[in-house]
C-alpha cells in the first residue's frame, strides 16, 4: 500500500466512525415542515436586524459581535446615521497599471476567471498598498487589502453572513460610507452598491458591485492567479 | 414493511408509484428510507443539527412537489442527495444561518457551550470543513455516506472519471492540510 492509498484507507476508517446527531423522523413532521418553508427570507432579514440592533444594547454580546462582524482588514458597523451628505464620483488617488500594480503589491492580485482585464487599476500608497481593479462596464471594484493593522470602517444598512470557497464572508448592501481609518480618519468614500468581503490567507478581498449575492459569490470564487 | 437500509431501487419505484397515487403512507415509507442520509449530508455541509433538520426536510417536501418528473426507472436516492446538497449550499449563504448564529451568541450568555467530543474522526471533519465546498462534497458523500462512484456521478451530474478525479484531488488538498493545520491528526494518517 502506497502513501497516497494509506491516507485514504485512515479517512475511510476515521469517517465511518463519525458519529453524527441521532436522524429525526422526518415522516412526521410535515407540518412544521411546511411553516419552515413558509417563513421567507425577508422575514429572516427583518429579525436579524431587529434582534442584532437588540443584541448590541447588551456589552457581551456586542462584544462577540463586533468579533463576527469584522473580517479581515473591515469592521462593519450596524445602524449608524449617515454623517454627512454623500459626495459622489469621488475619484482614488494613485492610478497605475496592472503590470506596475503587481510589481509593487506585496501580495498577488487574481483576477476574476470569466472577466477582462480591468479597466483602471488603482494602488492605494496611503492605506497599506490596498489594490483597486475596476471593470467600469461590469460596475465592478475589487480591492486588494494586503494583511497589515489597516483598518476600513463599514455602515451600509444590512448585513449578512455568506461563505466565499467554504469560509466566512459578509455581504452587505445598500449605499453606505467605506472610512479609511488607518492614515487619514475621517476620510470617507461613498459606495453605492453592495460589497461581498472576505479572506484567504491573510488577504482581504472587498468586491464592490452592483450584482445580487449569489453572482458576487460566484465571481468572488472564480478569483484565479495568471 | 420495507425496512433495509440497503436502497432498493426497485422498491423505490414502486413506493413513488404508490406516493403519486395520493398513498400518504408510500411517502412516509419513502421518507424513512432515505432520511438518514439526507440528514447527514446535510449535517455534514452545514454542521449545525436544526439546520441540517430542516434542509433535510425541505429536500423531502421538494421532491415531493416534483415526483410527478421523476423517472422511477432510477434510484431516488442521487436526486434527494443532489436537493440536499444545492439546499446546503444556498442556506450556507443565507440570512437564517445569520440568524442561527445571533441565537447560539445569546445563548453563550447564559451557559457555556459543552466541549466538542474531540475524538479524530471529529478532528478529521475540521480539516476536511476548511476545505473548498467541492471537495467537501465528494469525500463526504464517498467517504462518510459511502456512497458507490456510480452513483456520486449520478448525484454530481458528471462522468465517473470526473468522480475519481475531483477525489483524488480533494484528499490531496485534505493532506496538506492534515499536514500544516491538525498535526494532531497525522500520527493516525
Amino acid at each position: 500500500m502506497n502513501e497516497e492509498e494509506h491516507f485514504e484507507a485512515q479517512i475511510k476508517k476515521l469517517a465511518v466512525a463519525f458519529k453524527y446527531p441521532a436522524t429525526p423522523d422526518l415522516a412526521v413532521r410535515k407540518t412544521a415542515a411546511a411553516r419552515t418553508i413558509a417563513r421567507g427570507l425577508a422575514w429572516a432579514a427583518a429579525v436579524f436586524l431587529v434582534v442584532a440592533v437588540a443584541a448590541f444594547a447588551v456589552p457581551p454580546v456586542r462584544a462577540a459581535l463586533e468579533e463576527v462582524l469584522g473580517i479581515g482588514a473591515v469592521q462593519v458597523s450596524l445602524g449608524e446615521p449617515t454623517p454627512i451628505a454623500p459626495q459622489l464620483e469621488v475619484d482614488l488617488p494613485g492610478e497605475t497599471t496592472l503590470e506596475a500594480a503587481r510589481g509593487t503589491s506585496s501580495v498577488d492580485l487574481p483576477l476574476p476567471r470569466d472577466l477582462a482585464l480591468p479597466d483602471r487599476v488603482f494602488l492605494l500608497s496611503q492605506t497599506g498598498n490596498t489594490v483597486v481593479l475596476v471593470w467600469e462596464t461590469e460596475h465592478l471594484a475589487l480591492y486588494v487589502i494586503p494583511p497589515g493593522p489597516l483598518v476600513q470602517k463599514l455602515s451600509p444598512e444590512s448585513i449578512r453572513q455568506t461563505t466565499v470557497n467554504g469560509r466566512p464572508a459578509i455581504w452587505t448592501t445598500g449605499d453606505h460610507f467605506l472610512e479609511l481609518v488607518e492614515n487619514d480618519p475621517g476620510q470617507r468614500v461613498f459606495i453605492t452598491g453592495h460589497v461581498l468581503i472576505w479572506t484567504d490567507e491573510g488577504v482581504t478581498y472587498r468586491l464592490e458591485t452592483e450584482l445580487q449575492l449569489d453572482e458576487a459569490v460566484l465571481i468572488a470564487e472564480s478569483l484565479i492567479q495568471e | 414493511m420495507y425496512r433495509s437500509k440497503t436502497v432498493d431501487p426497485t422498491s423505490d419505484a414502486e413506493l413513488v408509484r404508490r406516493a403519486r397515487s395520493g398513498e400518504e403512507s408510500a411517502w412516509e415509507n419513502l421518507v424513512r428510507h432515505h432520511q438518514e442520509s439526507v440528514f447527514r449530508l446535510a449535517y455534514l455541509l452545514l454542521g449545525d443539527p436544526d439546520e441540517a433538520e430542516d434542509v433535510a426536510q425541505e429536500t423531502f417536501i421538494r421532491t415531493l412537489r416534483h415526483l410527478d418528473r421523476f423517472d422511477e426507472s432510477l434510484p431516488l436516492r442521487p436526486w434527494l442527495l443532489r436537493i440536499a446538497s444545492n439546499l446546503s449550499r444556498n442556506r450556507r449563504r443565507a440570512v437564517g444561518r445569520y440568524w442561527n448564529a445571533l441565537q447560539k451568541l445569546g445563548r453563550r450568555e447564559i451557559k457555556a457551550a459543552p466541549d466538542l467530543d474531540r475524538d479524530d474522526s471529529q478532528l478529521l471533519w475540521q480539516a476536511i470543513r476548511r476545505l473548498k465546498q467541492a471537495d467537501q462534497q465528494v469525500i463526504y458523500l464517498r467517504y462518510f455516506l459511502e456512497v458507490p462512484e456510480a452513483e456520486m456521478a449520478s448525484i454530481l451530474d458528471v462522468a465517473r472519471g470526473t468522480v475519481k478525479s475531483r477525489l483524488h484531488r480533494g484528499l490531496n488538498r485534505l493532506r496538506d492540510i492534515v499536514e500544516s493545520e491538525f498535526p494532531d491528526l497525522q500520527p493516525g494518517l
